[in-house]
């Protein structure tokens, strides 16, 4: 299986001639590995037109597009559909990780700005405090309104004012509450346990996954590189990995892994060993990732 | 480079891509012909359609002669596709921009400077193409909005809601992308658009 890495150093004409050319030869002979490409290909524009490859790389890839009139409409097509998009009202948005109404930049009456900045503020604070100092603000802020305020109005406020307090303590208890970061000790895989079941399970507010890779023998590498596979494809890797050691787990090869490349679903971590400045692949860890 | 395509060639081609329908065959053509395309758009030739119409032709002329193939289709028109490459970079064509060209960025520059009425016309082409088809433009816009992270939770969001896993969901958006860049291809050809439509539903 050639690697995504090499498909897009191929598409950045990176790849020495004898490398492209295998490239080229599976590009015909797979047409999974030609499918591959015209993703990343277009990835690689998209990339471009944002501003996110490194000055090299654009060059090379603007170099390329300008060659034809064909690249030079994929280009113009890919600033079209960027721009589109930016001006496009969002439709589908993460929850935001404070409550909504905080983020919102619609106008408050001062009350609400007021009680607005005062909630801000405690965001980042326990979240017992949080329930006391703002219960007491209620306590205090409550009674001043209904000198100047009709009784209905207020009870529809207070009403709207606990659902958002409620958000907010909701929103404060999950971050303090959820790991930034999960650790998980992996065994490798032996032949006699190829349907073994690993599942991993993280709540959604967990930014890193740490793997720890037991490499089943002696350490002997100089480096080790992880590389992560779901369906055929390699969405990650990582290199220049040291192996350590702890007392309840003796030699182990940690791997940090950003969740937000992860959805659930079954992933194989493939641990390879670099001697004499090649590697080799030393153990498999297949696991099941199922995000809460 | 010759345009002409003998009919027994044609058919000769069309065999060995799919002995038994000629309709699977017409699409194992246009599968492969977009290949070529790519294949010569990544190698930086000025014409990729050109090339790649070359290539097929000399492909068909030699299975009208008589070939007995050990390998695929696709794999025996690399070989064709290599050496029709290396013939167009040798030929001193003004619009060539081979490797190494000492004023390709000269070239470049100037061609970065894009026509303010090619780009106004590309932008109704595009609005012609998006009512084409809404779906699938709505689905490329929300692809591709935000940056970053957020970019990063709008696809897995978008993902989650169509069923998805993210990478089906880059595989689904980049063919959306190519009908809407046929699509594109063919309003700025000049071809109107109930033309456009009825070709490419």
């Amino acid at each position: 299986m050639i690697e995504n890495s090499i498909l897009k150093k191929y598409l950045l004409d990176e790849l020495d001639a004898d490398v492209r050319s295998s490239v080229e030869d599976q590009m015909f002979a797979d047409d999974e590995v030609f499918e591959r490409l015209t993703v990343i290909d277009d990835e690689l524009v998209e990339a471009y037109v944002r501003g996110e490859l490194t000055s090299a790389q654009g060059q090379r890839l603007f170099r390329r597009l300008n060659s034809s009139r064909r690249g030079r409409r994929t280009l113009e097509l890919m600033v079209q559909l960027a721009d589109r998009a930016r001006e496009a009202k969002p439709v589908v948005q993460e929850a935001p990780a404070t409550a909504p109404w905080i983020q919102s930049d619609e106008p408050h009456p001062s009350f609400w700005g007021e009680m607005r900045q005062l909630l801000q503020d405690f965001v980042s604070a326990p979240r017992a405090a949080l329930v006391m100092c703002s219960l007491t603000a209620l306590a205090v802020t409550l009674p001043m309104l209904h000198l100047s305020r009709d009784i209905d109005t207020l009870a529809g406020e207070k009403a709207v004012l606990t659902a958002q307090l409620d958000a907010l303590q909701e929103s404060v208890g999950q971050a303090s509450l959820a790991p930034v970061q999960a650790a998980f000790s992996l065994r490798p895989l032996v032949r006699a346990e190829e349907n073994r079941e690993t599942r991993l399970r993280l709540s959604p507010a967990t930014r890193s996954l740490e793997l720890r890779l037991d490499p089943g023998g002696l350490v002997t590498y100089d480096a080790f590189r992880a590389r992560l596979r779901t369906r055929g494809e390699e969405l990650w890797q990582n290199e220049e990995l040291k192996s350590t050691e702890s007392v309840d787990q003796g030699f182990f090869i940690p791997v940090v892994i950003p969740t937000e490349i992860l959805s659930s679903g079954r992933y194989e971590l493939i641990l390879d060993g670099r001697a004499e400045d090649r590697y080799r692949e030393v153990a498999r860890y297949p696991f099941d990732y199922d995000q809460e | 480079m010759s345009r002409e395509l003998p009919q027994a060639a044609w058919d000769a081609l069309l065999d060995a891509l799919d002995p038994d329908s000629r309709e699977r065959a017409g699409d194992a053509y246009l599968e492969l012909q977009e290949r070529l395309i790519r294949f010569f758009e990544w190698r930086r030739a000025a014409m990729p359609e050109e090339l790649a119409f070359e290539t097929l032709r000399r492909l068909a002329v030699k299975f009208e002669a008589g070939v007995e193939l050990t390998t695929s289709v696709k794999s025996f028109a690399l070989g064709f596709a290599r050496r029709v490459l290396q013939e167009h970079w040798r030929k001193p064509v003004e619009t060539e921009l081979a490797p190494g060209d000492a004023d390709r960025d000269q070239k470049s520059a100037q061609a970065e400077k894009m026509d303010l009425a090619a780009k106004e016309r590309l932008a109704r082409c595009l609005e012609l193409c998006a009512q084409g088809d809404p779906a699938g433009y709505e689905l490329l816009l929300k692809f591709h909005q935000f940056d970053g992270r957020d970019r990063i939770n709008q696809r897995k969001k978008l993902a989650e809601d169509m069923g998805k896993t993210v990478n089906a969901l880059r595989i689904e958006a980049c063919r959306r992308r190519k009908q809407l860049r046929r699509r594109l291809d063919q309003c700025l050809d000049g071809i109107q658009s109930d033309e456009i439509f009825g070709v490419f539903p």
